[in-house]
C-alpha cells in the first residue's frame, strides 16, 4: 500500500515545477485558499477522490516505467 | 582569572551566562558560533501574503534558490532556508554515525535555539524529581528566565497549571481565525473533550505581545506577518543571540567565535583547563578558568566529558522524546476564509491525560500556511494538480498537532563515543521496546479520539523518525552517588572534574513529554548560580 501511494504521490520534477511556480508572484493567486462553503468544499473533494481513483493506473504504470520507488 | 567558562550560545548556554554576568562572574562564552547575517537582511519586513502576492525574490528565502529543499526530508520542517545556517558544519563537526538515529545537532550562534518554536512549557514536580532537578529552585529558573525573555500567555485558562507555572506574563497572543474556531468549539464542549482526557488553551511562548527593551536592544510585539519561520526582523520570537548581544555589552562578559571545545582537564588548584580548536587559525588552544559549565547541548556535551575522561567505547543512555505529527482538517473552518494576520508558531497547547497513567503529554496546535502548499502536495497521493487543489480547499481548515511522547532510559537506547581515522565519533543506536511503542500508540489513540471531539478529523500520523523531536538528553546523570565518573551532583557539579558543571539536559535522567528549552533555560540559571555560591564559598575562609 505505501509502495502504490509512493508511486501515486508527484515525482520530484513535478514539485520542482510546482515550488517555482509557487514562489513566483505572478503565480500568487493559483496558491490561495479556496473557500466556497462547506458544502462545495465537501463537494469538490470527493469530486478530487473520484478523479484521483480514475487516473491512479495512469500514474501507477507511469511511475512504474519511470521506475520511481519514492 | 575567568570565573566561569561557558560552552556553547544555545538556550542553556545564554541564560548560563547571562546568569552568570548578573551574579559578578568574568565569564567567556566559548562558541562556534555560525551565523547568517546575510540571508536573513535579504527578506523585506512585509506579511507572508504581500510577499507572496509582490517579492520577485522571495524563491531565495522561502525554498531556496537552487531548489534544493524541494524533495527534502520530513525532519526540521522549520529548517527554512534562512535558518539551514543552524545545522551548517554540524556533520563534519560533530560527526555522529547512527542507522536508527537522525538528531539535529548545531554549532549555530543560539544552538538549536535559532530555529525553536518558541514553546514555553514548565514540567511539573513529578517530572522534575523524574529528572533529578529539585522543584523549588527550578520554579524560581523559570520566574527568572519568563522575566527576561518575554513569555506571552494565559494564566486562567485549563492548562496553565500544567504548562505554564511561571510569572511574570506578557498577554496571550491573537489566535487566528482557524485557531479561534477550534477554542470555540473548545469551550461549547469542554466537559465531553475534558472526559476524554484533554484540556485546551492558549500556547504559552517566548513571542511578545509587549515590547522589551534593554540596553539599547529592542524587541516587539509581534507584527502577525506569519513570516516567523523565515525572519526575526521584529525579533519577536526569543533566540538566544539576543541574550549574546546583549552580554557583548558588559564588562565582565566576553564571546568567543569560531572555537570548537574540543576537552577539558581538571586541574590540581581547582582550575580547569580546556581545549578548543580555534576554527580561523587552524590552532589548537586552551584557556584557563576558575569553573567551567557546559551547554553545548546534550550530544555534544556527553561526548565532550567522555573524550575528557577518556571513556571511549562506554556506551551511556540516550534520551530524545519520540515525535508523532497529525495533519488535521478543523471541520469548523471547512470551507470558510481564513484571515491573513496570524503568527507562524503553535496557536493552542493541549495536554492529554490517559486514564492509569501519570505522563502528561503536550500537544502543539498549528495552522498551516507559510510552509508553502508544495510541501502538502508532496505527501499527496494525487497528481500535482489535484494535490494542489486539495491543499487550497483544506488550507483554511488545516491544523496540524504535534506532540511529544515521553522518554526513559533502557538498554536499546545508547551513544557511545568511538576513536576514528580522522576524528572522534559518537555512534547511536535508537529503538522503543515493546511497552514504549505500546504507549505511543496508546497516546495517538487517546490524542485521535479527543481530537474527533473537538470535530478536528485526523487525517493521519507521521512519524518523522528517531531523533526529530530535537530534544535530547543523557549520557551523563544526576545521581547522588560520587563514584559515578559520569555523574552529577542535582547542581550539575561533575563528580570527576569538580570544576565542571553541565549547564544543558545531557545529565537528565528523563525527558517528559512536553517541549525542553524553557527548562534548559530555567535550569542553566539555577547551574550558573550554584556555580557562582560555590566559588563565593571556595573564597571565603
Amino acid at each position: 500500500m505505501k509502495r502504490l501511494a509512493a508511486l501515486l504521490r508527484p515525482s520530484p520534477a513535478e514539485l520542482r515545477a510546482l515550488a517555482e511556480r509557487e514562489t513566483d508572484p505572478r503565480f500568487a493567486a493559483e496558491f490561495e485558499q479556496l473557500c466556497p462553503g462547506p458544502l462545495l468544499t465537501v463537494l469538490a473533494l470527493a469530486g478530487i477522490g473520484a478523479l484521483a481513483v480514475v487516473t491512479a493506473p495512469v500514474r501507477i504504470a507511469a511511475g512504474l516505467l519511470a521506475g520511481r520507488r519514492r | 582569572m575567568i570565573d566561569l567558562l561557558v560552552v556553547g550560545s544555545g538556550p542553556s548556554g545564554a541564560q548560563c551566562a547571562k546568569a552568570a554576568c548578573e551574579l559578578g562572574l568574568e565569564t567567556v562564552m566559548i562558541d562556534v558560533g555560525i551565523d547568517d547575517p546575510a540571508t536573513r537582511e535579504r527578506i523585506p519586513d512585509a506579511p507572508f501574503d504581500a510577499l507572496r502576492r509582490t517579492d520577485p525574490e522571495q524563491r531565495a528565502y522561502f525554498v531556496g534558490d537552487a531548489l534544493a529543499d524541494v524533495m527534502g526530508v520530513r525532519v526540521g520542517a522549520q529548517l527554512t532556508p534562512p535558518r539551514q545556517f543552524i545545522v551548517r558544519e554540524a556533520e563534519r563537526l560533530a560527526p555522529l554515525a547512527s542507522a536508527t538515529f537522525q538528531p539535529l545537532q548545531s554549532l549555530a550562534l543560539g544552538g538549536l535555539g535559532a530555529g525553536w518554536g518558541a514553546g514555553t512549557f514548565t514540567y511539573n514536580d513529578a517530572e522534575l524529581a523524574e529528572i533529578g532537578l529539585p522543584a523549588a529552585a527550578m520554579r524560581r529558573g523559570y520566574d527568572e528566565v519568563a522575566a527576561d525573555i518575554g513569555i506571552s500567555g494565559s494564566a486562567g485558562d485549563d492548562v496553565a497549571a500544567e504548562l505554564l507555572r511561571c510569572a511574570p506574563l506578557q498577554p496571550p497572543l491573537p489566535l487566528d481565525d482557524n485557531a479561534a474556531a477550534l477554542f470555540a468549539t473548545y469551550r461549547r464542549n469542554r466537559a465531553r473533550v475534558r472526559a476524554r482526557g484533554l484540556d485546551l488553551g492558549r500556547a504559552p511562548s517566548a513571542i511578545l505581545t509587549r515590547p522589551i527593551e534593554r540596553d539599547g536592544l529592542r524587541r516587539e510585539p509581534n507584527p502577525l506577518h506569519d513570516m516567523d519561520f523565515y525572519s526575526d526582523r521584529s525579533r519577536s520570537v526569543y533566540r538566544p543571540r539576543y541574550t549574546v548581544e546583549e552580554l557583548c555589552g558588559r564588562a565582565n562578559f566576553r564571546y568567543r567565535g569560531d572555537a570548537l571545545a574540543l576537552r577539558f582537564e581538571q586541574r590540581d588548584d581547582g582550575t580547569v583547563e580546556l581545549w578548543y580548536r580555534d576554527l580561523a587559525a587552524g590552532a589548537e588552544r586552551s584557556i584557563r578558568a576558575r569553573r567551567l559549565a557546559l551547554a553545548a547541548g546534550a550530544l555534544a556535551t556527553t561526548k565532550l566529558v567522555l573524550r575528557s575522561l577518556g571513556l571511549y567505547d562506554r556506551p551511556v543512555p540516550l534520551l530524545s522524546n519520540p515525535y508523532t505529527y497529525l495533519p488535521c482538517v478543523n471541520l469548523a473552518m471547512l470551507g470558510r476564509p481564513a484571515g491573513d494576520a496570524r503568527h507562524s508558531m503553535a496557536q493552542l497547547a493541549g495536554v492529554l491525560r490517559r486514564p492509569g497513567n501519570d505522563d502528561r503529554i503536550a500537544l502543539s496546535i498549528y495552522s498551516y500556511r507559510s510552509l508553502l502548499l508544495y510541501k502538502l502536495v508532496k505527501e499527496m497521493p494525487l497528481p500535482p494538480e489535484l494535490g494542489l487543489l486539495t491543499a487550497r480547499l483544506l488550507l483554511s481548515a488545516l491544523t496540524i498537532v504535534g506532540m511529544h511522547h515521553p522518554d526513559r532510559r533502557t538498554d536499546a537506547k545508547r551513544i557511545a563515543l568511538v576513536r576514528s581515522r580522522t576524528d572522534d565519533v559518537l555512534t547511536a543506536d535508537y529503538a522503543l521496546n515493546a511497552d514504549e511503542r505500546a504507549a505511543v500508540a496508546a497516546n495517538l489513540r487517546a490524542t485521535r479520539a479527543a481530537l474527533r471531539a473537538l470535530r478536528c478529523i485526523p487525517l493521519g500520523a507521521i512519524d518523522p523518525g528517531n531523533g526529530s523531536s530535537i530534544h535530547y538528553a543523557g549520557g551523563l546523570t544526576i545521581t547522588g552517588d560520587a563514584r559515578d565518573p559520569l555523574g552529577t551532583s542535582a547542581e550539575g557539579r561533575l563528580h570527576a572534574a569538580r570544576s565542571v558543571y553541565v549547564a544543558d539536559s545531557a545529565n537528565w535522567r528523563f525527558l517528559p513529554a512536553k517541549g525542553l528549552t524553557f527548562s534548559l533555560m530555567a535550569n542553566a540559571r539555577r547551574v550558573a548560580g550554584a556555580a557562582a555560591a560555590e566559588l563565593r564559598a571556595a573564597v571565603t575562609p
